[in-house]
């Protein structure tokens, strides 16, 4: 798009945007020499930033796209039975299932994105990553804490989808509507309460 | 006063905000496995599970805005000290990892624990609760303690003692106090929360816990005033004693809400206490006192302070505000009777998973 991304990029319309080529000897120029800023190359992981841009807007896109298809496939009250388009296709519920997972990885690319994106900067232009990292934290400790989060996160996963997966093909319960409720005729037993 | 001064009591008061929250929610996570059994004694013949989820409702709606405050509590360190954030962030890396995931299967643990109606995944959730209840409540004092005593940093602001420097018997006397502390105060909010035997056995087994924590919490805080305490900070220590002995009394006389009250003031006013005997430094160093963070060497820039002072004369109240709307809103006590028989849809039982120790499944689908 026409001066969007110049704008994005820099704040003004008519600002050129650099292709990521001509940066390495510019910037070689501009931060060699300091402690805070030196490193061999200036240059993100390529193929890394690349695919997950896409990965990102794609499934983003994906996403939101069989949303939409499903809504419309909602659509009207249904049959005469109270049935609607969706009930009696595996196709249709699969798809609506998926689209739940679609934001999480659309949003876990993005992620990916811009912190493989803008290294070698931890704050771009002051400091390089490699002289952010902490001395009283060595590498095994960081090893040591990535191995558990992913271990943690990849139960909690497993835990999700399979729940998911339970409520999804028990089905939605069907909740009479209580006409004796009468929020103004409550009690003091009546607690307020919010079970576990 | 200097804006520096005005964060450091502002971090204090999250920190303490907290705790005294937090607490209580803690503490009745780790006394599931005390409380959540059935009383032979108990007129009404209440089930364990019965009295384990009415424990888990009384804490069901603040436990996670409970939790907001130490996510402030961290991000207001980030931002008014980074080096402060920086030394004790890397310094204390695993245990606040420990904290860190202890604080995630906690949380997944009370939410996931009505997912499935099988009594073997009720107990796993539930050893989930109590491990991420009973190691943060101890982690923190250990970690506060070595915070006030001061802990090895070098001139470069580094933290130098490795991890078992940490574990220190100072340290896990702190681990010690806050948790015993913890647990009264979570049983008294069980007492003041839910009715029937378990609001009795709740009672008496807080004043049980809370003369241990008394005597613990003497020898802890003279240690730490004796070092770095002066008139104000020993005044406040003083009474902080004080309250959780009155707390036992009124508990031991039936006044709920009084015990509660106490204990809720005894953390206030000990965390208060060390705070104001770190004043004016955020991170002493053991090893020369020209090399301790300081409110001056650890702050960031007058203008970030003051952009963020205005952001918390705004956002602070109306935090307040709402959060006290939801303790007011869940006022009442949490009574078995309210307890439903089950929790989401009975339809979630058996075949598909294998989670289930159930016979049959319960198909109730409509």
């Amino acid at each position: 798009m026409p001066k969007l991304l110049s704008y994005l990029s820099t704040g003004d319309l008519e600002g050129a945007v650099e292709g990521v080529n001509g940066i390495q000897e510019r910037y070689v120029q501009t931060y060699a020499g300091n402690d805070l800023t030196e490193v061999e190359d200036y240059r993100p992981l390529m193929p890394v930033t690349y695919w997950s841009f896409r990965l990102m807007m794609g499934l983003g896109f994906l996403g939101m796209g069989i949303g939409m298809a499903v809504l419309w496939r909602l659509r009207g009250k249904g049959d005469a039975d109270g049935e609607t388009r969706m009930e009696g296709s595996r196709w249709w519920g699969w798809a609506a299932a998926t689209v739940l997972f679609m934001p999480l990885f659309a949003n876990s690319f993005g992620w990916i994105f811009t912190e493989m994106g803008r290294q070698p900067w931890v704050v771009m232009g002051l400091m390089t990553t490699q002289t952010a990292v902490s001395p009283s934290v060595g590498a095994g400790t960081v090893a040591l804490s990535m191995v558990v989060y992913t271990a943690l996160y990849g139960v909690l996963a497993v835990l999700m989808v399979g729940l998911s997966l339970r409520y999804g093909r028990a089905g939605a319960e069907v909740v009479p509507e209580d006409a004796s409720y009468d929020p103004k005729g409550r009690t003091d037993d009546d607690a307020f309460v919010f079970t576990y | 006063m200097e804006l520096t001064t005005i964060w450091f009591i502002l971090i204090a008061v999250l920190w303490i905000g907290y705790f005294v929250l937090e607490g209580f929610d803690f503490g009745v996570g780790a006394l599931l496995p005390v409380l959540g059994r059935e009383n032979p004694d108990d007129p009404d013949q209440e089930s364990g599970e019965t009295r384990r989820r009415q424990m888990l409702s009384s804490i069901g709606p603040f436990w996670d805005g409970n939790e907001v405050w130490l996510i402030t509590a961290g991000g207001a360190t980030f931002a008014a000290f980074p080096h402060w954030y920086a030394t004790l962030f890397s310094g204390f890396y695993i245990p606040l990892l420990l904290v860190l995931v202890a604080l995630i299967v906690r949380g997944v643990a009370l939410e996931y624990r009505g997912k499935v109606d099988s009594a073997r995944w009720r107990r796993r959730m539930d050893a989930m609760i109590i491990f991420g209840s009973v190691v943060p409540a101890l982690l923190w004092g250990v970690a506060f303690t070595n915070i006030v005593r001061g802990v090895p940093i070098d001139a470069s602001m580094e933290y130098v003692g490795g991890f078992w420097g940490l574990l220190n018997p100072v340290a896990l006397l702190g681990g010690l106090v806050t948790l015993t502390l913890f647990v009264t105060h979570g049983a008294l909010f069980i007492g003041l929360k839910t009715d029937g035997q378990l609001r009795y056995d709740a009672r008496v087994l807080g004043i049980r816990v809370g003369v241990i924590s008394a005597v613990l919490a003497v020898v802890w805080l003279a240690v730490i005033h004796l070092e770095r305490g002066a008139v104000v900070s020993w005044a406040l220590a003083a009474v902080a004693v004080v309250a959780l002995l009155l707390a036992l009394g009124s508990a031991r006389q039936g006044r709920e809400g009084w015990a509660f009250s106490g204990t809720f003031v005894t953390i206030l006013l000990a965390v208060g206490s060390l705070f104001v005997a770190l004043y004016p430094d955020v991170m002493p160093s053991t090893l020369n006192p020209e090399w301790s963070l300081t409110v001056e060497n650890a702050a960031s820039s007058q203008k970030t302070l003051g952009i963020m002072t205005v952001v918390a004369l705004i956002f602070t109240p109306i935090v307040l505000l709402y959060q006290s709307w939801t303790y007011w809103a869940f006022r009442r006590r949490v009574k078995g009777h309210h307890i439903p028989t089950s929790v989401h849809h009975a339809a979630v039982t058996g075949e598909t998973t294998g989670l289930d120790d159930r016979a049959e499944p319960a198909g109730s689908t409509p």
